[in-house]
């Protein structure tokens, strides 16, 4: 008789065994890997929301954009038979690259989007995220693209007996420098004081003799520049696919939320409070996989909805 | 007669002989318009009227779908609903009931909070859609069948091209005259004054909690109303009409047709919706246009096509009356 | 013998002189001319009366599949095999005379699907259209396409409802491929006889409706197969999902004997790349039951050797091309053309053309007036054509049959990609054995009844 121990109610199949130790570090790791891909796009998003109040659903597609760039790079790497070192640099430099557009299109786009109310932009940077899809797909076509030369090359290692690849220790690594690095900059440098200045007032940073125009610009290339070497970052361990911007920032948005929105400490505790509750969720109760994040979205939106580290509401928020 | 009334009169002679006119693609085309017409107007007195942006709302045109299959699976055998009459009742007592339950917790935030708590809703219930698969058949949807309208039950294409045209054109009808007389209404200006300064309306005295239900409510039962007559023209719901993306259609259709009048989503739906299907019939490039007209839009022409013709017929006035002198 | 039998044997005759002869003239134009290489003599069929009363415009052929979207690949695979197809025909004479124009379109989402076959219907007046399209666009447009009347053949995006309530007994709707429900029974089959010792199933399979009966099926047909299996896990990846890494460290910890994995396209290149990297295929054995969809990604770096591919309904190696010069052909020409090895969907687009051809030429050949919708697809219905996956019998209710390969990967060093071992290959067919080594027949899913998957089960 084939027994299926998943054949209950959906909602409450729940696997026997408690796991072991090998299996908890896996599926820790396997939640960072998750919630760090989050984190990589939604700090970009909280910079730009929280200095310059505008919410660019577009960030999925300079996410997307940093994966295909940098597998146009490596490609072109292993082509002309390059050495490895040079195709680790294709990744920080696809992140370069993306900024690069991202700067070109702040003057002619999002300049005039910082006067009108929020939800404009939100409007505007999503035609602008269903454009670079389309703009991105007839570059790189429709198949999804691999570079998996770094990948290969890290090669597995064992944890406890448990086979995992060592490629997602760079990802770690390359996100827990960068968020140490933002926070060094913002509450360590000069630079950093004047942007979390203008981002409380900015007539006021702007009447102390600070050039906001300029300084606008250098957040956007900060933002897109995180945002490109998250996509540039990710992937040699998955693929570049038609699309992949929209599932980026859909999630991006509830960790926001449930982070708080404008908040960098925000992104990171929410990103990681998601990647390892969806991973043990995973682990314990398969069927329900994403419905964990929207449930949690939810309790947030009813219980706190300013998210864990976001200012309180003004009065004409209420 | 003021110019207005014999602009829609004409409008409405000319809708009853399309489908005389037109080819039978087209008056296929413009029922399911209409549908999306009755969704965006609704969307309106919660968007342009009152403010708030709301990025889940392809929830409940999701909903009266969703309904409408549901009333007619033949697992439910002898109780399945066929008339059009009564799914429509049932369909409006639904999202009233839903809309009630989502916009207390919804209009307790404006803004940007309002629109994210929406996206939270609408995702939610996209994956319910999903996985409540014995129930709403997950990715596949549901089939619609025929319904019978006023108890007649018309064949398929008769349906599809003729006889539905009416009767959505009939609700549309019905629709936008309601909603012109809620705008009208002392309720409808207090919306926009809710709109333009929340603290000083509740200072004046009007309740904005209890409004902004209201508006919400009525966009729900209208989208949802969109959503019941659109199912059986295309014949299957699936949960692709209530992805975030498709909510993201409606604001669109707003703000190219103008969100601070009255005609304004009436004219943006048919203009959004057309341009859409004949752009998506040449190229499969579609997005790069479309995103490129909205953000065209959203940065020039923020009042719209109707903004636009508001603006521009005092002028026009002028110069007719100039000339007189 | 049947009727048409007998009628193929004479036109075989008839055209195998006139291929020769044909193949003679059209070698020398197309060979400095066009980008065609000459199609072999089976495809180059003629009616045996001269052409009248034939309409001289073209004849439309119109796609809608997916051409955006994380599934763009199948779009694009499917206008490439209608071109080549079209090609093909066009070059040997057209279809009585009249060319054929491919016309292509994206599917969208559900809605969109249904107006876009309403537009190519109604303004563009097209003849047949033929896609790929998701199972709530497939289950929409019955109803259009049935009403309309102009056919439509679909490739692999049948779906149980559409067979066993929607519409069991189409007249004008065609499965180019084989249903939702052979490849879960075979991959039973195929469990219930090299792994037999197995107890433990687990399965990785996308989260919608047909990863869903993917499973279910394999493990309701495992059910009557090998009673003392049992699943005991189940994790359901998001479709166009992209990491499967916590979904396969699950699977791992659970310890199955064989994992089901139902991931199609991008997805099971970036599953197998990290099922590689986790270790899965060395700890348990892993059966692809539609990995082979995208083919051309499945390099030898990301598909290790010895993992169980089922291959939908075409294998571009089968018939051997020693043996079947016509399969050699298609997999030559689809390389000189395109760069890449042709997969199943391909396959398919063109025996539902040259069935559609072949249909409007018999009817002809009877009538001499050129035919109407309906008595095409009547005639389509109950016919044989020849593919290059062999003969495909199309059965009463639109469906083509064909035969099933499947195999174990290998790394054969003639291939960019990892190809199946010829040693393991066997072959599931309705009809005859093909291989010794195969397992018996798929044991016949009453077509056209709308019988329910279980209620079929229990007859076993």
């Amino acid at each position: 008789m084939v027994k299926r121990t998943q054949k209950l109610p959906f909602l409450f199949c729940f696997s026997d065994e408690l796991m072991d130790s090998a299996t908890f570090v896996i599926i820790f790791l396997n939640g960072l890997y998750y919630a760090f891909a989050l984190f990589l796009i939604t700090i970009g998003l909280n910079i730009l929301y929280g200095i310059l109040r505008v919410l660019n659903i577009a960030h999925g597609g300079f996410y997307a954009m940093g994966a295909f760039i940098t597998w146009f790079l490596m490609n072109a790497a292993e082509q002309a038979g390059a050495p490895i070192y040079l195709v680790w640099l294709c990744i920080p430099v696809g992140a370069l690259l993306v900024a690069l557009v991202s700067i070109t299109l702040e003057p002619i786009l999002f300049k005039r989007l910082y006067k009108l109310p929020e939800e404009y932009s939100l409007l505007a940077t999503f035609a602008l995220m269903l454009m670079l899809d389309d703009v991105l797909r007839m570059v790189f076509g429709g198949d999804p693209l691999s570079a998996n030369q770094l990948f290969n090359y890290m090669g597995t290692i064992s944890i406890l007996g448990k086979t995992y690849p060592a490629y997602n220790f760079v990802i770690y690594a390359c996100a827990l420098i960068l968020a140490l690095g933002l926070w060094a900059f913002l509450y360590r440098t000069n630079m950093g004081r004047i942007l979390r200045g203008a981002a409380q007032d900015s007539s006021m940073a702007s009447a102390l003799g600070v050039n906001t125009s300029i300084l606008y610009t250098q957040v956007f290339f900060l933002a897109f520049f995180i945002a490109g070497l998250g996509g540039a970052v990710y992937l040699p361990a998955t693929s570049a696919y038609s699309g992949m911007g929209f599932e980026a920032i859909v999630l991006s948005f509830v960790v926001m939320i449930i982070g708080g929105l404008g908040s960098l400490r925000g992104a990171l505790v929410a990103s990681l409070i998601i990647g390892l509750v969806r991973g043990f969720g995973i682990y314990y109760v398969p069927r329900l996989e994403l419905a964990f994040v929207f449930i949690i979205l939810i309790v947030t939106l009813i219980f706190r909805p300013r998210g864990l580290f976001g200012r309180k509401f003004t009065r004409e928020e209420k | 007669m003021k110019p207005y009334q014999i602009v829609a009169l004409i409008g409405l002679v000319i809708a009853c002989l399309l489908p005389f006119i037109i080819s039978k693609y087209y008056t296929f085309i413009l029922a399911v318009t209409f549908c999306f017409a009755i969704y965006a107007l609704g969307y309106n007195i919660l968007f342009g009227r009152t403010g708030l942006l709301s990025f889940g709302h392809a929830l409940y045109l999701g909903l009266g779908a969703y309904t409408v299959a549901f009333l007619m699976r033949p697992s439910l055998g002898a109780y399945r609903i066929f008339s059009m009459e009564l799914i429509l009742l049932i369909v409006i007592a639904v999202s009233l009931l839903v809309g009630l339950m989502l916009g207390a917790i919804c209009v307790r935030y404006t803004r940007i909070f309002f629109g994210l708590i929406n996206l939270g809703f609408v995702s939610l219930w996209y994956s319910l859609l999903y996985k409540l698969r014995d129930y709403t058949g997950g990715s596949d949807g549901l089939p619609v069948y025929m319904p019978t309208l006023f108890g007649i039950e018309f064949g398929y294409e008769t349906f599809r091209t003729f006889v539905f045209y009416y009767y959505v054109l009939g609700i549309f009808l019905l629709a936008a005259f309601i909603m012109w007389r809620i705008y009208e209404s002392p309720f409808g200006l207090a919306l926009k004054a809710i709109r333009e300064n929340g603290v000083r309306a509740e200072f004046i005295g009007i309740p904005i909690g209890r409004y902004r239900l209201a508006a919400y409510v009525i966009s729900a039962i209208y989208g949802a109303i969109g959503g019941a007559l659109w199912a059986p023209l295309s014949g299957q719901v699936s949960p692709d009409i209530s992805s975030w993306l498709s909510s993201g259609d409606v604001v669109f259709m707003n703000i190219l047709g103008g969100m601070h009048t009255f005609a304004g989503p009436i004219v943006g739906a048919f203009v959004f919706y057309n341009l859409k299907v004949q752009v998506m019939h040449f190229t499969t490039y579609w997005s790069i246009i479309l995103g490129g007209i909205v953000i065209f839009f959203v940065i020039i022409f923020p009042g719209g096509i109707m903004g636009w013709v508001s603006r521009a017929i005092p002028k026009i006035r002028k110069r007719f009356y100039a000339q007189k002198d | 013998m049947s009727e048409e039998q007998k009628i193929s044997r004479r036109s075989f005759l008839q055209t195998a002189a006139a291929g020769v002869v044909g193949l003679g003239v059209g070698a020398g134009i197309g060979y400095g001319v066009s980008r065609m290489a000459a199609p072999p003599p089976e495809l180059v069929t003629e009616t045996t009366k001269p052409v009248k009363d034939v309409p001289k415009d073209p004849i439309k052929l119109g796609i809608i599949s997916w051409f955006t979207g994380p599934a763009a690949m199948v779009g694009e695979a499917v206008h490439n095999a209608a071109e080549m197809t079209s090609d093909v025909i066009n070059t040997g004479g057209g279809i009585l005379g009249r060319e054929i124009e491919v016309l292509k379109r994206d599917a969208g989402p559900t809605d969109v699907t249904v107006e876009a076959y309403r537009r190519y219907v109604l303004e563009d007046e097209v003849d047949l259209v033929v896609g790929d399209i998701g199972g709530s666009n497939a289950n929409a447009i019955t109803s259009h396409v049935e009403n309309l009347k102009v056919p439509w053949f679909l490739q692999c995006s049948t779906t149980q409802a559409m067979v066993e309530e929607i519409n069991p007994n189409p007249t004008f709707l065609f499965r180019s491929g084989e249903q939702n429900l052979a490849e879960p029974n075979i991959a039973a089959q195929v469990i219930a006889k090299e792994f037999p010792d197995a107890k433990k199933i687990g399965g990785i399979n996308p989260d919608y409706v047909y990863g869903h009966e993917a499973m279910e099926y394999t493990m309701e047909a495992l059910n009557k197969l090998a009673p003392n299996m049992e699943s005991v896990i189940e994790t359901w990846p998001q479709l166009y999902a992209t990491d499967f890494s916590s979904q396969i460290t699950a699977v791992l910890d659970a310890k199955p004997d064989v994992v089901i994995t139902a991931c199609w396209g991008g997805d099971f290149v970036t599953f197998a790349k990290q099922a590689t990297a986790y270790g899965l295929f060395e700890q348990t054995k892993v059966i692809s039951i539609l990995g082979s969809m995208a083919l051309n990604s499945l390099t030898k770096d990301i598909v290790p050797p010895g993992v169980w591919m089922l291959q939908r309904d075409y294998y571009f190696e089968l018939p051997p091309h020693n043996l079947y010069p016509l399969n050699k052909w298609f997999v030559e020409e689809y390389q000189r053309r395109y760069n890449k090895i042709p997969e199943f969907d391909v396959m398919q687009v063109f025996s539902a053309v040259f069935a559609y051809k072949q249909a409007i030429e018999k009817i002809y050949d009877l009538k001499e007036s050129y035919p109407e919708n309906e008595e095409i697809c009547k005639m389509i219905q109950g016919s044989q054509v020849v593919s290059p996956a062999g003969h495909r019998t199309i059965t009463k209710d639109g469906q083509f049959l064909n035969p099933l390969p499947y195999g174990k990967t290998i790394h054969d060093p003639k291939y960019p990609i990892a190809t199946l071992d010829p040693e393991t290959i066997g072959v599931v067919i309705p009809e005859y054995v093909y291989n010794p080594k195969s397992l018996p027949p798929v044991l016949e899913y009453p077509l056209g009844t709308g019988m329910k998957y279980s209620d079929w089960i229990a007859t076993w």
